[in-house]
């Protein structure tokens, strides 16, 4: 497009226009046809010229049918009201229209008007249109800017053009538009100006007075670019442009709504992004990342830190708004979330408002609504679920050491525990008697211990029901009759465990054999040691506390095997809907729980706390009420569980159980039944007891019980146990009745404590809230009008037809995400490039080349410099999609280099600065003003990554995760403040910190009163006034003149002339007699030099970029 | 930059540019605009829509008294008789719409009397004797339903006409499209006892409009405003600052030329040195009269009584002062953390607290502007998010009920003393001239002189308005 046009079209100027022509509509005459054109319309005409009627088969309720005319030919030209029939008609030359009446003058001087201005029409917000007419969007896709391809194979510089007009590309096209309006570009910028530019642009802090003065001193040619270069490489930079991103994303670390949950592990994906533009990660690959970070085939390692940089990218998906409701009774709850996700996604890749399509076809741009469900389709296809960051080999030495070490505990233990069973017929007999009333024997009282025939007398006292329990048939046995008694109960348990095998089978259908089939299509995440289901006899060291191991399983998964500080989730295939309930056979403590979570509500209500070591049955009831909703269940540790901390009084936990670092859990095995009731113990542990015929008394039925005992810890010892050995020392150790202490032996006692000490050294788990892919995928119907409880046809889950050119959808197993994110990350797409280079732009110079960075829609506005904006979008590729090589080539132009002191005739006829006539001034943002103000005070604290520091808070409201945080956010940088949903932090908000609600490319820059008296008086500004004026008593700045330099230079980044000299001294005397300091010893005044700090701190230059 | 205020609504027109004094001469003394004009970002994005009446406006001040929790609808404005035969028997419906059916709960009846007053004859229950007392001066709606029995959502869509968060408050749109009348006061104030509905300060926020246009909040105890009071405790101390920054910064404005944002900064601080006096000035309710004083209940035994009607006292000078929008809310005494009115238990003991609190105050402020001239330029509202439902689980306890609830008004250009729209005879569902909160804001925005459809905002590639595509002017209330 040429420039002229471009500028023609910001000064509101009516476009030329060649009849016949459909013109691109300027937007003032769009304005001018709706407010004074379209009435008249409706009004007059319609009735008789409309979709009803059609007098002289004519219609005037479309530009095209005006164009088309009736049957006395077409009824406008565009360009002409002379000949326009329509115009004649009103002004009643031959026909006389409206019928029966006359326009008021001023009525057909409009409609002349608008036909000489081209009959511009927005015929695609047409409010009763409910489908945009046919062609439509052939028309815009063919004729709006942003969606043609990119020249990539032309020459990004016009060299003819570069000789006349300049060295650099962004001079050039700069330099051509100010040449057109009449303009020059201002004179270069003094060096003192432009280090202080260059670093706030580029780090968000002000420069040092000692890199200033290098800067300054440094004549060689070579300066500029070094300078840039060394900003570019500090770790600065990736702070800085990492918060720019994240206005995009809408970063917020709480979930809002309700109980403003922790948005978990937030941060992790703040620290990926500042990684991520420090490292020069290309763009495009971080755009695979946030589409599709999970799905990579090669993701990215960071071996140093041990993270999985890729997987943390699909973050961005996960920080809206989220509440704890099931989304079933009220269904927007859940499309609002996804609406959410599509808003952002579409505005940040691709400058488009896709979610404008959610309820109809977007009015504007080429985006049908089924474009919107097949995105909304590749979303809610992958699960919204807790990741883990951590890479696979993270904690690897240690985990290899306990592995080392478990046998040994294993054979130490058993060795102990079979020298116990000998004893185990007299315990067993001594309790019984003691059970029974009959005396002791009297070696039993020297030789055995008290408390464990206790343990054994309270086993027999309560008589527990049940056919499983172990001493079961010895309670049954107790009598005279043992023989007969016997025979009777190995009949009855032969046939009842027929009778439960055979109901077991009929009625439970497995859900995934955990035990022994990989996971059985249950899907795990985390660190834990889930690459596989653990044999039986698999058991847990215990972590503290005297006992050695916490138990022994049978076959399953088991995520404490090595340590309850690793953390995992596993999670069920979608759960099919033909059985009423599911049930699970677990373990699990500390906090480790069970989770439903029905359409992707992932902060569901439908969770329990395990808290059992032995194993047990949950029947958990299916969502058979909701037939097409995905439906899974969820074991999870406390790390990898969304809803901890939850809000108060939900679980009945300390604080200290939620800051602990342990959390477990188990799963042997899982079925689906429709019986109100789980599957039954198949008995076969005790098939043992009734091999042999009977015993011949109790003494022998003893010693049976001893030797199965035996027996499975010889093969538990050899790791051959089965799920019955297992059975029998999960007993034993369940009921005291083998010694379970951790310094029973020195060896034990050596071989636990290192165990323990190694385990101690695993760090928390690196969880976040990311996406998952499943399962296949599956489509979503079009919601018409944005209703989810009337669906309509479903369309092919994929991206959108603008870019692919189909309607039919990603093929991929899947969401799709990967296929979707190639499409986006690709320069044969006409936006991403274009919509990146925009918002790099935007940054360095404070406003975009399309001001709309979000929207590079038919809506958003027109790029200032459309050539300019291809070519830096065509480069940008061709540097490999480098954010850092884009910023240093806008850097390295005249145009940023040039002073910001406005030119005269710039200020008369660009007083907005469009051209760039001069560099734009602008107030830096909350974030860099913060910052600013603890490096001028020597504060600041430049530790980077990790937990966000609260934002102080007048009242603090811990139910809601509002808690108090530092004054001074410790010295942090503000982008380590965490980002609350309902309150941020005060200071930052004052100054237009973006409500992290929807993408925001563009911040505001408001000027209010409330920023004067933030800087006057917020206890933070005060705060850090004192700590500047200790620093600068404790300096010893010999005179007042020599402090002030000192000041200015760390503030401003120069030096003070002579009548701020003069003006400042003056001040400093002046607060010095009011705070009645001793004249002499002004210098040591730490009342005076805070208030004179206080004052800089207040000045303008000091918070504008200039 | 600013739009010029009159060309705003077509979707892609190019803003006219203005120059600062434009605007300022275009704003009059209008706090909002004055700001407004000073935004300096170039706001490509968000356009700025019309800040213009459409209408005659019949009110200039909105006081908005917000009942958070959930005020029941059948125990203040709406009775019902056949609860009271109905007290105790099984309810064999559906609890919520979408909900699954209920068992065991039982009609609960008004442990409240119900009586006519004034001429109007409009039923008030013995919960509130002093606005009884005035019934002639409003206009209660019976018929109210709302999206959501969930209080986050049915308190932002009462407060920005959207169930989530990110979207302008009622209050921030009326600064917006009006300006507050006085530069040293914000044209939007909470006024609040420490607590926060449900939603959060994002039902108070600007959303995406420019900050300016979201709530100060004031408190009612304590220090009232954020940063207002002078952290130089010598005033000389603070003029010295003041006066040497005034000569450093016209320096710097000097040094780039001009730039309307900087020079707009700098005015910032004359009128936030003037805000330090005027703001304290303002709420400072020593200057009232005793007999006023007593009028609200400032003599109260009740803390809580004591600071709502503080809040209602300080409510009158705000707006006599200038500032368009206030809102009161409840101290959380009897809620806990979901609103003061959410009485899922101990339905009498905390509707009777929260009306004793609560009812002198707000009767005294519409008797004090009536004999002050001002009701008939002050629109005060009375909402809450949703009502209360007719049954419960157990007697003396009512859980949220959207299909019904009532709100009242009273000020210019309505139909005093009247009662518009019916709930069905067990106040389950609003059934005659069933009212959306679109409705209300449409009308609040009416009687402002502002037309709902017309008031837009740019933003995110549309024309955002407060209503969306929804409401109607409630034309049955108007006088």
């Amino acid at each position: 497009m040429p420039i002229l046009v471009t500028l023609s079209t910001l000064l509101a100027m009516a476009l030329p226009v060649v009849a016949g022509e459909d013109p691109k509509p300027d937007p003032s005459s769009l304005e001018f046809f709706e407010k004074q054109v379209r009435p008249l319309l409706v009004k007059q005409c319609i009735s008789c010229h409309g979709e009803a009627q059609q007098f002289s088969s004519l219609r005037v309720d479309s530009r095209e049918a005006l164009l088309k005319g009736g049957n006395r030919g077409p009824a406008i030209i565009p360009g002409d009201a002379n000949l326009s029939l329509f115009a004649k008609a009103v002004r009643h030359e031959g026909l006389k229209m409206p019928m029966g009446s006359k326009l008021a003058p001023e009525e057909i001087a409009a409609i002349e008007k608008w036909i000489n201005l081209g009959a511009p029409w927005p015929s695609a917000t047409a409010a009763s249109v409910a489908a945009p007419a046919a062609g439509f969007y052939e028309k815009i896709k063919k004729e709006h800017w942003a969606f043609q391809p990119l020249a990539m194979n032309r020459p990004p510089l016009d060299k003819a053009a570069l000789q006349e007009g300049g060295t650099h590309v962004v001079d050039h096209h700069i330099r051509a538009a100010l040449k057109q309006a009449g303009l020059k570009s201002a004179e270069p910028a003094d060096r003192q100006t432009l280090i202080r530019r260059l670093s706030l642009v580029l780090t968000g802090l002000p420069p040092t007075p000692l890199e200033v003065d290098l800067f300054v001193r440094d004549a060689s040619p070579g300066a500029y670019p070094r300078l840039v270069d060394r900003l570019l490489a500090s770790p600065q930079f990736g702070e800085r442009w990492a918060r720019h991103w994240m206005d995009v994303m809408r970063f917020a670390e709480t979930f809002g709504n309700d109980w403003n949950y922790e948005i978990k592990g937030a941060w992790l994906y703040r620290d990926y992004l500042i990684r991520a533009f420090n490292q020069e990660v290309p763009y495009d690959q971080l755009v695979r990342e946030h589409l599709a970070g999970d799905l990579l085939p090669k993701p990215r390692l960071n071996t140093q830190e041990g993270i999985n940089e890729s997987v943390i990218g699909t973050s961005f998906v996960r920080l809206g708004e989220l509440g704890h409701d099931d989304c079933i009774r009220f269904r927007q709850i859940r499309t609002d979330v996804v609406d959410n996700q599509i808003d952002t996604l579409g505005k940040a890749f691709q400058g488009l408002t896709v979610a404008c399509a959610r309820c109809h076809d977007h009015k504007l741009d080429p985006i049908p609504t089924s474009d919107y469900y097949a995105l909304y389709g590749a979303l809610t296809s992958s699960r919204m679920v807790m990741r883990n960051a951590d890479t696979p080999d993270v904690h690897a030495a240690p985990k290899q050491r306990l592995r080392e070490l478990k046998p040994l505990i294993r054979s130490e233990l058993a060795k102990q525990w079979l020298q116990e069973t000998t004893l185990m017929p007299r315990y067993l007999m001594a309790a019984h008697r003691a059970w029974k009333g009959l005396p002791p024997k009297p070696q039993d009282l020297t030789e055995l211990s008290l408390d464990r025939i206790q343990s054994w007398l309270a086993l027999l006292e309560k008589q527990r029901p049940g056919m499983e329990e172990p001493l079961y048939p010895w309670i049954q046995s107790s009598g005279s009759e043992l023989a007969q008694e016997w025979a009777r109960l190995q009949s009855r348990y032969a046939e009842e465990t027929r009778d439960r095998v055979a109901n077991n089978r009929e009625k439970f259908r497995p859900f995934g054999d955990l035990a022994r089939d990989g996971f059985g299509g249950w899907h795990a995440d985390g660190n834990a040691s889930l690459d596989g289901p653990s044999p039986s006899g698999e058991f847990a060291v215990s972590n503290t506390g005297p006992a050695a191991v916490t138990g022994v399983f049978p076959a399953g998964i088991y995520t404490h095997v090595l340590s309850e500080r690793l953390d995992a989730a596993l999670r069920s295939p979608l759960v099919p809907k033909d059985k009423k309930f599911l049930s699970l056979q677990v373990v699990g403590g500390r906090m480790g729980a069970w989770r439903t979570i029905l359409d992707n509500c992932m902060l569901s209500e439908d969770y329990q706390l395990l808290d059992s070591d032995s194993p047990h049955w949950l029947k958990i009831p299916n969502r058979v009420d909701q037939p097409t909703l995905p439906f899974y269940v969820e074991l999870v540790t406390k790390g990898s569980n969304p809803r901890i901390p939850d809000r108060p009084g939900r679980l009945k936990v300390t604080q200290a159980q939620i800051d602990s670092p342990y959390s477990y859990f188990g799963i042997a095995r899982a079925f689906l039944h429709d019986a109100d009731e789980s599957p039954q113990d198949e008995l076969s542990h005790l098939a043992p007891l009734f091999a042999g015929g009977a015993p011949a008394n109790l003494d022998d039925l003893a010693k049976r019980y001893a030797s199965i005992v035996r027996r499975s810890l010889d093969r538990w010892v050899l790791d051959q146990s089965t799920d019955e050995d297992a059975r029998w020392i999960g007993w034993l150790l369940e009921n005291g009745l083998i010694t379970n202490l951790f310094n029973q032996t020195p060896r034990l006692q050596e071989l636990i404590e290192e165990y323990r000490l190694v385990e101690s050294s695993i760090a928390a788990p690196q969880t976040f809230n990311g996406l998952a892919d499943l399962e296949a995928g599956y489509d979503f119907p079009v919601l018409p009008a944005g209703d989810a409880e009337h669906p309509g046809k479903i369309v092919p889950r994929g991206f959108l037809e603008l870019i692919t050119g189909t309607q039919e959808g990603v093929k991929a197993f899947g969401s799709g995400r990967l296929e979707i994110a190639d499409l986006i990350a690709s320069p044969s797409n006409p936006l991403t490039a274009r919509v990146m280079a925009n918002r790099i732009w935007l940054h360095v110079f404070g406003r975009g080349i399309v001001p709309t960075a979000d929207n590079f829609g038919v809506y958003g506005e027109q790029p200032s410099h459309p050539e300019l904006l291809d070519a830096l979008a065509v480069q940008f590729v061709r540097d490999g999609w480098s954010v850092k090589k884009q910023i240093r080539f806008l850097l390295m132009s005249q145009t940023f280099q040039q002073s910001s002191q406005a030119p005269p005739e710039a200020l008369a006829s660009d007083s907005q600065n469009r051209l760039l006539s001069y560099y734009p001034v602008r107030r830096l943002e909350g974030e860099s003003i913060r910052d600013a103000i603890l490096a001028v005070s020597g504060r600041l604290d430049r530790t980077m990554y990790g937990p966000s520091i609260q934002p102080y808070r007048e009242e603090p409201k811990d139910y809601r995760k509002l808690h108090q945080g530092p004054l001074d956010g410790n010295g942090r940088r503000s982008i380590y403040i965490k980002v609350t949903r309902h309150e941020g932090s005060r200071f930052l908000d004052t100054f237009d910190f973006p409500n992290p609600t929807v993408a925001r490319g563009n911040r505001d820059t408001t000027n209010v009163p409330a920023q004067a008296l933030a800087l006057l008086n917020d206890p933070f500004v005060l705060d850090q006034a004192g700590v500047w004026a200790d620093n600068l008593i404790k300096a010893q700045a010999p005179t007042v003149e020599s402090r002030l330099d000192s000041m200015f230079r760390t503030a401003l980044g120069r030096l003070p002339d002579d009548a701020e000299h003069a003006r400042f001294a003056e001040l400093a005397k002046e607060l010095a007699s009011l705070h009645k300091a001793d004249s002499e010893k002004i210098l040591e005044s730490r009342e005076v030099w805070k208030d004179m700090a206080h004052a800089i701190f207040n000045l303008k230059e000091f918070i504008y970029l200039h | 930059m600013s739009h010029h205020p009159s060309e705003s609504q077509c979707p892609g027109c190019a803003p006219r540019s203005l120059s600062r004094r434009d605007v300022l001469k275009y704003a009059s003394n209008g706090f909002g605009l004055m700001a407004l004009s000073a935004l300096m970002s170039d706001k490509g994005y968000a356009g700025l829509a019309a800040p213009t009446l459409h209408f005659k406006p019949k009110v200039k001040n909105v006081i908005f008294c917000f009942m958070p929790g959930g005020a029941s609808h059948v125990d203040t404005f709406d009775p019902k008789p056949k609860l009271t035969e109905l007290d105790g028997k099984p309810f064999d419906g559906f609890y919520q719409v979408g909900a699954k059916k209920e068992i065991n709960r039982k009609w609960v009846k008004s442990p409240w009397e119900f009586k006519q007053h004034g001429q109007s004859g409009i039923w008030v229950s013995d919960l509130f004797p002093n606005v009884a007392g005035c019934v002639d001066d409003i206009t209660v709606i019976r018929s109210m339903v709302s999206g959501f029995p969930l209080h986050p959502r049915a308190n932002l869509l009462m407060h920005t006409g959207r169930n989530t968060g990110g979207f302008p408050s009622l209050g921030s749109w009326v600064n917006y499209a009006l300006g507050s009348e006085n530069k040293n006061l914000p044209g939007y104030v909470l006024l609040h006892a420490g607590a926060v509905p449900p939603g959060g300060l994002e039902n108070f926020s600007n959303g995406f409009l420019p900050a300016t246009y979201q709530a100060t909040p004031m408190q009612a105890d304590g220090k009232p405003v954020v940063n207002i009071e002078p952290a130089d405790k010598d005033p000389q101390i603070q003029r010295a600052k003041l006066d040497v920054l005034l000569q450093e910064d016209r320096r710097f404005l000097q040094s780039i030329r001009r730039n309307d944002a900087v020079e707009s900064a700098i005015e910032n601080y004359e009128m936030a040195y003037k805000m330090q006096s005027v703001v304290p000035d303002v709420l400072n309710l020593d200057k009232e009269s005793e007999a006023t004083k007593k009028l609200y209940g400032l003599d109260a035994a009740d803390k809580n009584k004591r600071l709502y009607s503080t809040q209602c006292l300080r409510a009158r000078r705000l707006i006599e002062s200038g500032v368009r929008f206030v809102e009161i809310t409840c101290p959380e005494v009897y809620g806990g953390n979901n609103g003061t009115w959410d009485q899922h238990t101990e339905l009498k003991k905390g509707h009777e607290g929260n009306a004793l609190i609560t009812d002198q105050g707000i009767a005294a402020l519409l008797k004090d502007l009536k004999s002050r001239g001002l009701l008939q330029e002050t629109l005060i509202v009375w909402a809450t998010e949703f009502g209360r439902t007719p049954h419960g689980p157990k007697p003396d306890c009512r859980d949220h009920h959207e299909t019904a609830f009532t709100v009242w008004m009273a000020g210019g250009g309505l139909k005093s003393g009247t009662v518009y729209g019916a709930t069905d005879d067990v106040g389950m569902r609003s059934v005659e001239n069933v009212t959306e909160v679109f409705d209300l804001h449409a009308t609040i925005l009416q009687l402002l002189g502002l037309d709902h459809k017309k008031l837009t905002y740019r933003f995110g590639g549309r024309d955002v308005s407060l209503t969306d595509v929804h409401g109607n002017v409630i034309k049955g209330i108007l006088a």
